[in-house]
C-alpha cells in the first residue's frame, strides 16, 4: 500500500521513474527520459492517474492534470513535476 | 424502438432533477433537464436526416463521453441507424479490421481524433463533432450496411481470432440488460450515478446511462480518472452510486483510506473486469457500502450478479434468473465453460458466419470463460480463451502477437499475461547490437499498430 506522507518533500528524478515503473511494471532501464509515456510505454490513462496521485500524496502537491495532458517524454514529466514541487 | 418510448416515457415523467449533469474540467458545469435532452435527441435526429443517415446506416462513432454521447446514440436509433461502437485509442490495426468489416459510408467523429482515423475516411462522410457543433467533410451519401434486422448496436469486442468481432447487439441486450442489472443493484429514483468510464463500453452504456435514463436518476459525468477529482465529486454532489471498473475502486480505497467518509454513497457496482476475494473485502472496508459485482460480455451483460443485500465475497453472484445459464460438463469437475441462452440480445458478428456459429451452439453462446456453480452461487476460475483484461479493456493475446510480427522487426512472437499485464517473448528478424535500443524501436513502431493499452509491459528478446 502507498503511504500517505503529506508534508512536502524533496524528490529525485530516479524516485519518480521508481514510481513510474512500480505502477506500470515497466522495467526501470527502459524508462529514459525520451521515451513517449502513452505510446511507447502503454501506459493508459487509469495509470497516469495513479502516477499523478502516489506523487501528489508523496510531495504534498495538488498537480493540474491540466498541465500534463500535453506532456508526451517521462522526461518533461519529471521536469514538470521537480518544477511544480520547487514552487 | 421499445427501449426509446421506455427512454421518452421516463423522461416525460421525469421529476425536477437533471437528466445529466456534465462537469467540465475548466470548473464549469452542463445541466441538461429532461426537455432539453429530448429536444436534443429530436435536434440531432433531424441533423443527421439532413445529411442522409437513414434506416441500416451503420455508423462508427469516434466521440468521448459527454452529454451528447447518449444523445447521439439515441438520435442515430430513432431514424433506425445503427451506432458502431468504436474506441479512439484503436490504431492502424483495429481501425483496419473495424473499416473493412463495417464498411462505413459515413463517421461521427470528434475534432480531436479525426487525424487518427483519416486514412480510412477518403472516401466516406464524416461528421465532425466539436463540443456540440457540427461540421462536415466528405459528400457521399450514407448508404445502408450489411447488419441483421433488429441490431441496435455493432460493439467491438474480441474472442481469440487475433482481430475485433462487431457484435450485433438487439433491443433486448440493452432492455432486458438494464431491467437485469436494476434488478439486482435496485438504484433508486431521484439518486444519481457518477458516469467515468467511456460510453463506447457497453458497461459503462447500461449501467451508468440507461439505467439511469430508464429509472429517472441523474447521471453525473467527469472527464478526468484522477482519484482525488473522482472522490470529490463523490462527496460534493452527495452522489448515491458508482459504477465502474474494480481498478478504479482500489485505487480510491488504496491512496485516499482517510478520505472514505461518503455519507451519500449507498453502493458500488463493480463491472467489466473480475473482482478478486481480497480486493473486494478490501474496497468493501474502505468504502463501508455493499460492492456489487458481477459477470457479463459485450454480447451479453449481465450474465451473474451479486444482490443487493445477498451477496457472497469470492463469487460473481448467482446466474440471472431472466437468463437460462449453465456450466458446461467437463472432465475438470470445479470447472467447465460458462455458457448463456442469449435469445435476441445478440444477433451474430457482423459480416463473420463461421465465428458466430463458433460461439453460438444450439441457442447456447460459449462465453469461452470459465467457471463453477457451488451453493447456488458462480465461481470465476478463468479464461479458455485468449484475452486479458487491461484495467478493463479486452485485450487478444493473438492480435498482439500478430501486430508484433507487422511490426517488420520480429520473426516469432509469444504473447502471454495475467491481468493488467501483458508480456512478450519475440525473436528479432536482424540481430541487434543494443537490445535495449531494440525495444525502444519495437514499442514505438507497435504504438503506431495497436491500441496503446496493449502494448506488452515486458518484452523479452531471444535468439
Amino acid at each position: 500500500m502507498h503511504s500517505t506522507i503529506r508534508e512536502n518533500t524533496r524528490i529525485s528524478r530516479a524516485d519518480i521513474k521508481n514510481i513510474i515503473s512500480h505502477i506500470s511494471r515497466i522495467p526501470l532501464d527502459e524508462l529514459d527520459d525520451d521515451v513517449l509515456i502513452s505510446e511507447e510505454l502503454g501506459v493508459d490513462s487509469i495509470m497516469a492517474m495513479e502516477i499523478m496521485a502516489t506523487l501528489e500524496i508523496k510531495l504534498g502537491l495538488s498537480l493540474n492534470t491540466e498541465q500534463f495532458s500535453c506532456i508526451d517524454e517521462v522526461g518533461d514529466f519529471i521536469d514538470l513535476i521537480e518544477e511544480m514541487n520547487k514552487r | 424502438m421499445i427501449i426509446l418510448d421506455k427512454i421518452t416515457e421516463s423522461l416525460e415523467n421525469w421529476g425536477s432533477q437533471p437528466v445529466i449533469v456534465e462537469l467540465n474540467n475548466d470548473g464549469s458545469e452542463n445541466r441538461i433537464d429532461a426537455r432539453q435532452f429530448l429536444h436534443r435527441v429530436d435536434e440531432l435526429r433531424a441533423l443527421f436526416a439532413e445529411y442522409g443517415i437513414t434506416e441500416g446506416v451503420l455508423v462508427p462513432l469516434f466521440i468521448d463521453n459527454s452529454w451528447d454521447y447518449p444523445a447521439i446514440f439515441l438520435a442515430l436509433i430513432r431514424i433506425g441507424a445503427v451506432p458502431v461502437l468504436a474506441k479512439s485509442l484503436y490504431r492502424r490495426l483495429e481501425l483496419n479490421e473495424i473499416f473493412q468489416n463495417s464498411n462505413p459510408s459515413v463517421v461521427i467523429c470528434s475534432v480531436d481524433h479525426l487525424e487518427t482515423i483519416t486514412l480510412w475516411t477518403q472516401n466516406i462522410l464524416v461528421l465532425v463533432y466539436d463540443k456540440g457543433k457540427w461540421s462536415s467533410q466528405g459528400k457521399r451519401k450514407p448508404r445502408p450496411g450489411n447488419v441483421i434486422p433488429g441490431t441496435v448496436s455493432v460493439n467491438y469486442t474480441y474472442r481469440d481470432y487475433g482481430y475485433p468481432l462487431g457484435a450485433m447487439v438487439g433491443e433486448s441486450g440493452y432492455l432486458d440488460a438494464v431491467r437485469r442489472y436494476q434488478s439486482y443493484v435496485r438504484f433508486s429514483p431521484g439518486h444519481s450515478v457518477l458516469a467515468l468510464l467511456p460510453m463506447s463500453h457497453i458497461f459503462t452504456l447500461i449501467s451508468a446511462v440507461f439505467l439511469p435514463l430508464l429509472n429517472g436518476l441523474t447521471i453525473y459525468i467527469i472527464n478526468t480518472l484522477h482519484p482525488k477529482t473522482i472522490l470529490e465529486t463523490l462527496k460534493e454532489r452527495k452522489i448515491e452510486y458508482l459504477s465502474t471498473i474494480p481498478e478504479i475502486l482500489m485505487l480510491l480505497a488504496k491512496l485516499y483510506p482517510e478520505d472514505m467518509k461518503l455519507p451519500s454513497l449507498r453502493a458500488l457496482v463493480s463491472g467489466g473486469s473480475y473482482l478478486s476475494e481480497e480486493n473486494h473485502r478490501f474496497i468493501s472496508k474502505c468504502f463501508q457500502v455493499e460492492v456489487l459485482n458481477g459477470y457479463g460480455l459485450t454480447e451479453v451483460a449481465p450474465v451473474t450478479a451479486n444482490i443487493r443485500n445477498s451477496w457472497k465475497f469470492g463469487t460473481i453472484g448467482e446466474f440471472c434468473k431472466e437468463l437460462s445459464c449453465r456450466i458446461s460438463d467437463s472432465t475438470d469437475s470445479q470447472k467447465g465453460e460458462i455458457l448463456v441462452q442469449v435469445e435476441d440480445s445478440f444477433l451474430g458478428y457482423l459480416g463473420r458466419k463461421e465465428e458466430t456459429s463458433d460461439v453460438l451452439k444450439d441457442g447456447w453462446f460459449k462465453t469461452g470463460d470459465l467457471g463453477y456453480e457451488k451453493d447456488g452461487m458462480v465461481y470465476f476460475s478463468g479464461e479458455l480463451k485468449r484475452t486479458r483484461k487491461v484495467n478493463g479493456q479486452l485485450v487478444d493475446l493473438k492480435e498482439v502477437e500478430i501486430a508484433l510480427i507487422k511490426t517488420g522487426m520480429v520473426n516469432e512472437a509469444i504473447v502471454s499475461g495475467e491481468t493488467n499485464h501483458i508480456h512478450a517473448v519475440v525473436s528479432l528478424i536482424e540481430p541487434v547490437e543494443s537490445e535495449k535500443e531494440a525495444l525502444r524501436s519495437l514499442r514505438s513502431v507497435l504504438s503506431e499498430i495497436i491500441a496503446s493499452y496493449k502494448i506488452p509491459k515486458t518484452i523479452n528478446i531471444v535468439r
